[in-house]
C-alpha cells in the first residue's frame, strides 16, 4: 500500500472577509502525480500559498495532515525541512543575495534538521552542476544575485533547479508552465520526470493541458471558485482542453468578481 | 537672552572654567583660538531642537547625568583586553587611545618613516600643526566642535609623509571607560601630505564602561594634493554611551577621500561629517550604514561642500531601525559660485521593521553654480516580506532570512570596502546586531 503524504480536509480560506477557498479535500500518496486544473482566479495559488505555509491567509477551518503531522502549524521553513516545496507561479527577485549563498544556506538548514552533516563548499558545488544537468538549468549562478536578471522561463526553471537540490517528499508546482515556450516546457517536464519516485509525490497546478501532455497525471482534479468540482483520470485533462472552462459557469455560476478595493 | 536652555552642564562649564583653562603646552597660537571657541560656545550653549540642524534629535536627556570632567591621568587596561580587540586577519598599526588619551603601552606604534603618530599636545611646536590645527573645524555655528575645540587637548596628531604609503593600515581603537558620569572630549589632527595614501580603520569601543558617558570628539583630516585615503570608521559603542562627533575633512587638488561609517550599538550617536573639496579634481565617496535597535538614536549630519570647480561625491548612507530606536540623516550637498562641472550624487535609504521606529531623511541641494550634475533621493520602506516569505519556503529560518536580506540590503555599502579582513570583521558585526 503506498504511504499517504497529504491529506486536506474541508479547507476553508480567507482573505480579508473574502473567501477564497470554500472547502477544498484533496488526498495524495506517495508516487503520485496530482493535476490541478481550473480557470484564473479560482485559488490555485492560494491552495499552494496556504500550504507552504504563506501567512496573510486565514484558514477559517479544515486540517492539513502531511505524513503524520498538523501541517498548519508549522512555520514555513519547517514545512520545507519536512520536505514540503512550492515551485513560485512568481519567483521573487532578491537583490543582494548570492544564488550560491542561499542555496548553500538552505540545503545545510533543512540537512541539519534532519540530522545530515552540512554540505562542505566542494561537495556543494559538485551537487549543484549535476542537478543543473539534470534540470538542464544552464543560467550561470555564481556571482549573481537569486533570480535578479533572470528571464520570466529562467526564473521557473530555477525553481525546478531548486527543487531538484532539496529533494522534497512533496512538492508543488504552481503553474510553472505558464510562459514558457515549448522548448522550456519540454526540459521542465523532463526535469520532473527524472526526479519523479515512489517515494515523493507532486501536485501540478496548471492553466492548460499542454503540460500534462509531457508529465502524465495519476488524477487530475478542477479547482472552480474554491471548490474541488470535479476529479478524475488523465483523460480529465484532454476533456477539459476540448470543452474549455466555460461549462463550469453554466454548471457551477461564474466566479464572483475581486471586491472592490477598500 | 540667553540662546537656549543649556541647562546644568552647561553651568557647570561655565562655573569650572578658569580650572578647564590651564594653558596646554604654553602654545600661544593655540590657547587663542581655545578662548576664541570658548566664546562661540558661551554663545551657543548646547543645541535644543529649536535649532534647525538638531531638529530631530533632543539631546537634553544626554546632558543630564553629574558628568565630571574627564582627566588625562592614564587608565590602566591589559594589553591582553586590547589584543582582543584587533581585527582578524588584519595587520595593522594599533593606536590605542583611552578617553582620548594615547596610550602608546597599549598600541604597536611605527617606526619612523612613513607614519608620524604623537599625542596632541606633543605635535604643537610641529609647523604642520601650526599650519593646519583648528583651521577647517568652524566653530561659529557648531556647538560641539566649539566646546571641543576650546577643552579638548588630549587626541592624535597622525602624519604621512609625502609619496608616501604606510606599509600597514591603521587600526585607531577610541576606547572609554569608566565607572562614573564623565565628559570625554578629544581631538585629531591627521595630515596627509603630496601623493601620500593611508588606509584608517577607526573603532570606537568601550571597555569596563559602566558609567553614563557623553564623548565630544572632533577630527580634522587634510588630504593634501594627491593624497588618498580609505577611511573606516566603526562605532559600536554600549548603552551607556552618547557620542557627538565632528570630522571635517579638507581635501586638496586631485585628492581621493573615502569614507566608510558604520553605526551599530550606543545609546545615542550624532555624527557631523563634513567634507570640504577645496581644490579641483577632489573626489569623495561617503558610505554610512546604521543599524539601530531598542532605543537607540543614531543622527548622521554630512555636509559635502564642493568649493571648486571639477570635483565629484557621491554619498550613499542605509539605514534598517528596528524596536523604538530612531534614525536621523541629513546630507547637504553644497555647491558654490564657480564650482562648476561638479558631480554630486546623494542617496539615502532606509527600513524600519516594526512599528515603532522612525527615521527623519533630510536630503538637501543648495547650488549656486549652473553647470553641475547632482541628484539626491530617499526611499523608506519595509522588508521585502514576499522575499523573506521566499527563502523560508526554501528551509531557512525567519532569524537567518530576515539577517540575509539586512546583509542583501547593506550589500551595496559593504562591497565597496578593499580591505577583505575589515569586511569580514563588519559583516560579522551586521550578523551579531541582527
Ligand atoms: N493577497 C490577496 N489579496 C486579496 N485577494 C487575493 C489575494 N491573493 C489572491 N486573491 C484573490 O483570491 C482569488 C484566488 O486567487 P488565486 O489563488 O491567485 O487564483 P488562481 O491561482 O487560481 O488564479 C482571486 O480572486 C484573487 O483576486
Ligand atoms: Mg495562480
Amino acid at each position: 500500500m503506498r504511504l499517504q503524504m497529504l491529506s486536506i480536509r474541508n479547507l476553508q480560506v480567507n482573505i480579508g472577509s473574502r473567501e477564497i477557498l470554500k472547502g477544498v479535500s484533496l488526498e495524495v500518496k506517495a508516487g503520485e502525480v496530482h493535476a490541478i486544473m481550473g480557470p484564473n482566479g479560482s485559488g490555485k495559488s492560494t491552495l499552494a500559498s496556504v500550504l507552504a505555509g504563506r501567512e496573510q491567509f486565514e484558514v477559517r477551518s479544515g486540517e492539513v495532515d502531511f505524513l503524520g503531522k498538523d501541517l498548519l502549524q508549522m512555520a514555513p521553513e519547517d514545512r520545507a525541512r519536512d520536505g514540503v516545496f512550492m515551485a513560485f507561479q512568481y519567483p521573487v527577485e532578491i537583490p543582494g543575495v548570492s544564488n550560491v549563498n542561499f542555496l548553500k544556506t538552505a540545503l545545510n538548514e533543512i540537512r541539519v534538521y534532519r540530522g545530515l552533516p552540512p554540505v562542505e563548499s566542494r561537495e556543494f558545488l559538485k551537487l549543484v552542476r549535476e542537478k543543473q544537468k539534470l534540470v538542464d538549468f544552464d543560467a550561470k549562478l555564481a556571482n549573481r544575485s537569486v533570480n535578479e536578471g533572470f528571464s520570466g522561463g529562467e526564473k521557473k526553471r530555477n525553481e525546478i533547479f531548486q527543487l531538484a537540490m532539496l529533494d522534497p517528499r512533496l512538492a508543488i508546482l504552481d503553474e510553472t508552465d505558464s510562459g514558457l515556450d515549448i522548448d522550456a516546457l519540454k526540459i521542465v517536464a523532463g526535469g520532473v520526470n527524472k526526479l519523479k519516485s515512489a517515494g515523493n509525490a507532486f501536485v501540478i497546478i496548471t492553466h492548460y493541458q499542454r503540460l500534462l501532455e509531457y508529465i502524465i497525471p495519476d488524477f487530475v482534479h478542477v479547482l472552480y471558485d474554491g471548490r474541488i468540482v470535479k476529479s478524475g483520470g488523465k483523460e480529465l485533462a484532454l476533456e477539459l482542453e476540448e470543452k474549455g472552462y466555460d461549462w463550469l459557469k453554466t454548471e457551477h455560476g461564474p466566479v464572483p468578481a475581486p471586491a472592490p478595493a477598500a | 537672552m540667553m540662546t537656549s536652555d543649556t541647562g546644568a552642564l552647561y553651568r557647570k562649564l561655565v562655573e569650572d572654567q578658569d580650572q578647564l583653562f590651564h594653558p596646554v603646552a604654553q602654545d600661544a597660537q593655540w590657547q587663542k583660538l581655545r578662548q576664541s571657541a570658548w566664546g562661540d560656545f558661551m554663545r551657543l550653549g548646547f543645541p535644543t531642537t529649536r535649532h534647525e540642524e538638531w531638529k530631530y534629535t533632543n539631546i537634553l536627556p544626554f546632558l543630564q547625568p553629574p558628568y565630571q570632567i574627564a582627566g588625562k591621568n592614564g587608565v590602566h587596561l591589559n594589553a591582553t583586553s586590547i589584543e582582543a580587540l584587533d581585527i582578524p586577519g588584519l595587520d595593522a598599526w594599533r593606536i590605542v587611545l583611552v578617553n582620548g588619551v594615547l596610550h602608546p603601552e597599549l598600541s604597536i606604534l611605527p617606526e619612523a618613516g612613513s607614519l608620524r603618530v604623537l599625542p596632541l599636545e606633543a605635535a604643537c611646536g610641529l609647523p604642520q600643526f601650526r599650519e593646519h590645527f583648528g583651521r577647517y573645524i568652524e566653530t561659529g555655528n557648531n556647538h560641539f566642535a566649539a566646546l571641543n575645540t576650546a577643552m579638548a587637548s588630549s587626541g592624535l596628531f597622525l602624519e604621512v609623509a609625502r609619496n608616501t604609503t604606510p606599509s600597514k593600515p591603521v587600526h585607531l581603537l577610541h576606547l572609554t571607560t569608566g565607572s562614573s558620569p564623565l565628559l570625554i572630549q578629544y581631538r585629531n589632527l591627521l595630515v596627509l601630505q603630496p601623493r601620500s595614501s593611508l588606509n584608517l580603520v577607526e573603532q570606537f569601543v568601550p571597555l569596563y564602561l559602566s558609567g553614563d558617558v557623553l564623548v565630544n570628539s572632533a577630527t580634522e583630516m587634510v588630504l593634501l594634493e594627491g593624497a588618498s585615503a580609505d577611511h573606516f570608521r566603526i562605532q559600536n559603542g554600549n548603552q551607556h554611551e552618547a557620542t557627538v562627533n565632528h570630522t571635517q575633512v579638507f581635501q586638496d587638488a586631485s585628492t581621493l577621500y573615502n569614507n566608510h561609517t558604520y553605526c551599530l550599538n550606543g545609546k545615542f550617536i550624532r555624527n557631523n561629517t563634513h567634507v570640504a573639496i577645496g581644490a579641483p579634481g577632489g573626489e569623495s565617496h561617503l558610505y554610512g550604514l546604521y543599524l539601530t535597535a531598542g532605543d537607540q538614536l543614531v543622527d548622521n549630519h554630512t555636509f559635502v561642500d564642493h568649493r571648486k570647480a571639477g570635483s565629484r561625491s557621491n554619498e550613499w548612507y542605509k539605514g534598517v531601525l528596528k524596536d523604538r530606536s530612531s534614525g536621523v540623516f541629513s546630507g547637504k550637498i553644497f555647491v558654490r559660485p564657480g564650482a562648476q562641472k561638479t558631480n554630486a550624487f546623494q542617496q539615502n535609504n532606509n527600513i524600519l521593521i516594526g512599528e515603532n521606529a522612525t527615521i527623519n531623511s533630510k536630503p538637501e541641494l543648495e547650488i549656486f553654480a549652473d553647470d553641475v550634475k547632482c541628484s539626491h533621493g530617499s526611499t523608506t520602506g519595509q522588508l521585502d516580506e514576499e522575499a523573506a516569505f521566499y527563502l523560508r519556503t526554501r528551509g531557512i529560518g525567519e532569524q537567518t532570512a530576515r539577517s540575509m536580506l539586512v546583509h542583501a540590503f547593506a550589500y551595496d555599502l559593504t562591497e565597496k570596502i578593499r580591505l577583505e579582513p575589515v569586511k569580514r570583521y563588519i559583516n560579522k558585526l551586521i550578523d551579531e546586531k541582527i
